[in-house]
């Protein structure tokens, strides 16, 4: 026989109204935390419960790792918006896209170099099929990119963003002032010629400058075939560069906007929570300070009327004999009782450790700031899981 | 519940010694072993513990971060990992790589000398160069590893603690992407990038253990990345399944349904009902893995570590370690036949 379970109740998180009002006065919710936190999830979650109050949402995940279609349950997704389920995100609505690096740069391309023989000698240059396919950085660069026409272009009243875990989340807070650091003007002149220098191409530049050892160094070093290959992309990007890097410029001003949020997702294991204080810090050296905390995944129980609790369940023997008697299963009784004992005693280390994590997140940032969210024994793919988050933040569908 | 027949559970347990035994000899006979998975399965720890293991097998492990933010020895006895090279445990020795640095102490291995590399980094065209353009620092990273190989490896593995599968990816693909930017004219470069992508495909050197918990898009991700790691021809070593969940006592279905629908008990059952169920799960995720390691390799070396709850991090290493080392135990052939 299958095992019919009560619906859980749930009350809102003590963190829930401010999570709300969050969502509310923000155009850009930016999700950073450590890997395996669900925080695929969260952003997926957020943006549904952005528009279950009338908002226009977006969310994307900048992953190269393909989660998000997965946890969605969407068939297949792309640089294309997918809508997801009308009845889950009614009154408003929600597009899901995933970033695909390649994809993205020759979309990117494709706006700023009108000319479609000049764009096709560039998307047949080597080193631009390398970047923009086989090596990794790119996907940090197009993000920022992509993000900026989202934000600014697309209509959507809310963007939330899903960051990959850790260090690579901050290469790409990073990434708009890298961009801007490489297209930089004085990089610019170097590869592009201007002005009265317009005939002199790099090599010609190179070579007038043949009492620079570096230079020299730098094309001995690489191959006088890629300094070559390097030209001609210069070339090709020439006029793109200038563009990039107000681009850049752009989108870092995006993150650093007013209606810009960061929000911590974390779990309350203390690797995890080790890992949140460490962001929260890097975050304060960027100038940038973390709205709230979502701890996830976190192995508190609920108490009947569904708020969290510390300790053990309490069961005596008494009401085990009870329940099973009313159903004529008396003899299971003893077994029954010792099943749940045990039970609890394999949740009791790391229910221990969770109310510790949970503790220390509420020093990091307030207690009013910490929204969280139990672990549930479904997949985090499951809508339930959705759902669960909803009823944390009081949006439940009934 | 699925506890499978007795003859099955001999085969599990046999196949879990054997992979722990290739385990063991993957610290043994490589140089470099690259720990990877999707973020969060437990790689750092993981890969901590496989020091710990090396150590245990007469050997000089060093346990090589990528990145890594600042944090708390994961070893027992242990200190942070440094920038540099310096014992973090006893017998074991430990870098924490900065990409920056790993630029610089690249460009200085690769250069005719440090004079030059100075030089190189001093223009700030060049200087710029090296740090923005997507594939050198990859390229870098992966260089000094094989580098703290050469100088190592001889004593024990240089057991690397990569980022999640996305980026360990393109990590690899590194030394192919700089070949085939530079397959015009054959520099210094493209000859180091040629070396290190044999020594990353050199199955007597080199084993990639990749790192799951029993989930479900972890373990899709883990058979995604393998896929990905045969198109490499990297050598890969044993899977490790980290947070397998034991089974609990469990009760019949109708009476964990009566003791769900009494007010009294409806909590607890709850909470049993949680441990089935993630237990339930465990089982299955592995035996999707199995299968789909079984579908690509032809065979699946999977080793089991159970969930761990601690309190600190230092602990959980040596819990790993001491899972490694437990005994298996094999149920005779005996109780196997006669079992119905």
């Amino acid at each position: 026989m299958s095992v019919t379970i009560p619906p859980t109740a749930v009350a809102p998180s003590p963190g829930a109204d401010h999570l709300k009002k969050i969502l509310a006065d923000s155009r850009l919710v930016v999700c950073v935390g450590s890997g395996g936190v669900g925080k695929t999830t969260t952003a997926a979650a957020l943006a549904i419960a952005a528009a279950r109050t009338g908002k226009k949402a977006a969310v994307l995940t900048i992953d190269p790792a393909r989660r998000l279609a997965q946890a969605l349950g969407i068939e297949k997704m792309g640089n294309t918006p997918s809508p997801l389920l009308p009845d889950l995100c009614a009154p408003g609505s929600v597009d899901a896209m995933m970033l695909e690096a390649g994809a993205a740069l020759d979309e990117f391309v494709e706006r700023l170099v009108p000319d479609a023989a000049r764009r096709e000698r560039l998307f047949q240059n080597r080193l631009y099929q390398v970047i923009a396919r086989h090596l990794g950085g790119t996907h940090e660069y197009m993000a920022v990119e992509r993000l900026h026409a989202l934000v600014e272009e697309s209509g959507y009243d809310i963007v939330i963003l899903d960051t990959p875990p850790t260090v690579n989340a901050l290469d790409f807070l990073d990434a708009p002032n890298r961009l801007a650091g490489f297209f930089s003007e004085k990089i610019t002149r170097f590869f592009v010629a201007q002005g009265e220098d317009r005939k002199k191409g790099f090599i010609e530049k190179l070579r007038d400058r043949a009492g620079d050892l570096a230079l020299q160094v730098l094309g001995k070093a690489l191959g006088e075939g890629f300094v070559e290959e390097l030209t001609d992309f210069a070339t090709a990007f020439q006029g793109l560069f200038v563009a990039i890097h107000d681009r850049a410029v752009a989108a870092d001003k995006i993150l650093r906007a007013q209606s810009t949020s960061f929000l911590i997702v974390s779990a309350a294991d203390p690797v995890r929570t080790a890992e949140a204080e460490a962001f929260l810090q890097t975050l304060d050296r960027l100038g940038i300070h973390p709205r709230a905390v979502i701890a996830n995944r976190v192995h508190l129980h609920r108490s009947a009327a569904g708020q969290l609790a510390d300790g053990d369940v309490e069961v005596d023997a008494g009401a085990v004999m009870e329940a099973l008697g009313q159903a004529g299963l008396s003899a299971e009784a003893q077994a029954a009782f010792e099943a749940i004992s045990a039970g609890q005693r394999q949740l009791r280390a790391v229910r221990q450790r969770d109310r510790r994590g949970l503790t220390h997140l509420e020093r990091l940032i307030g207690k009013a700031r910490v929204v969280v969210v139990s672990e549930l024994d479904e997949e985090v793919k499951d809508r339930a899981a959705v759902e669960h988050f909803l009823g944390v933040l009081g949006l439940a569908r009934s | 519940m699925s506890q499978g027949s007795a003859p099955d559970a001999r085969a599990a347990a046999l196949a879990e010694r054997k992979a722990r035994a290739s385990l063991d000899e993957v610290l043994t006979s490589r140089q470099m072993v690259f720990v990877t998975g999707k973020g969060g399965v437990g790689k750092s720890v993981v890969s901590a513990a496989l020091a710990l293991r090396a150590r245990s097998l007469g050997l000089r492990p060093v346990l090589f971060e990528c990145d890594a933010p600042a944090r708390l020895s994961l070893l027992p006895d242990g200190k942070p990992v440094k920038d540099d090279i310096s014992e973090v445990a006893p017998g074991i020795l430990g870098i924490n790589q900065r990409s920056e640095e790993a630029i610089r102490d690249y460009a200085a291995s690769t250069l005719p000398s440090k004079t030059v590399a100075d030089l190189l980094f001093e223009n700030r065209v060049a200087r710029t160069f090296l740090r923005a353009a997507p594939s050198v620092a990859e390229m870098a990273l992966i260089g000094r590893i094989a580098l703290v190989a050469e100088q190592y490896g001889a004593d024990g593995p240089v057991i690397v603690d990569l980022h999640a599968t996305g980026h360990a990816i393109s990590l690899l693909r590194a030394p192919a992407g700089i070949m085939r930017v530079l397959q015009k004219s054959k520099g210094v470069l493209w000859d180091r990038a040629q070396h290190i992508e044999q020594l990353m495909q050199d199955p007597t050197r080199t084993a990639f253990v990749t790192v799951a918990v029993p989930e479900e898009l972890p373990v899709t991700e883990l058979l995604e990345l393998h896929e990905q790691l045969r198109a490499f021809k990297a050598p890969v070593g044993p899977v490790i399944l980290n947070g397998f969940v034991s089974p609990p006592t469990s009760v019949s279905p109708a009476a964990l349904q009566a003791l769900l629908s009494s007010d009294k008990t409806a909590l607890a059952a709850r909470d049993l009902r949680f441990l089935m169920a993630q237990s339930e799960r465990c089982i299955r995720e592995k035996a999707r893995l199995v299968d789909g390691l079984k579908a690509q390799h032809g065979e699946a070396s999977v080793v089991t570590l159970p969930a761990r709850a601690d309190n600190s991090d230092e602990r959980l290493a040596p819990r790993l370690l001491e899972a490694l080392q437990r005994p298996v135990v094999v149920p005779p052939l005996d109780a196997a036949g006669g079992n119905p």
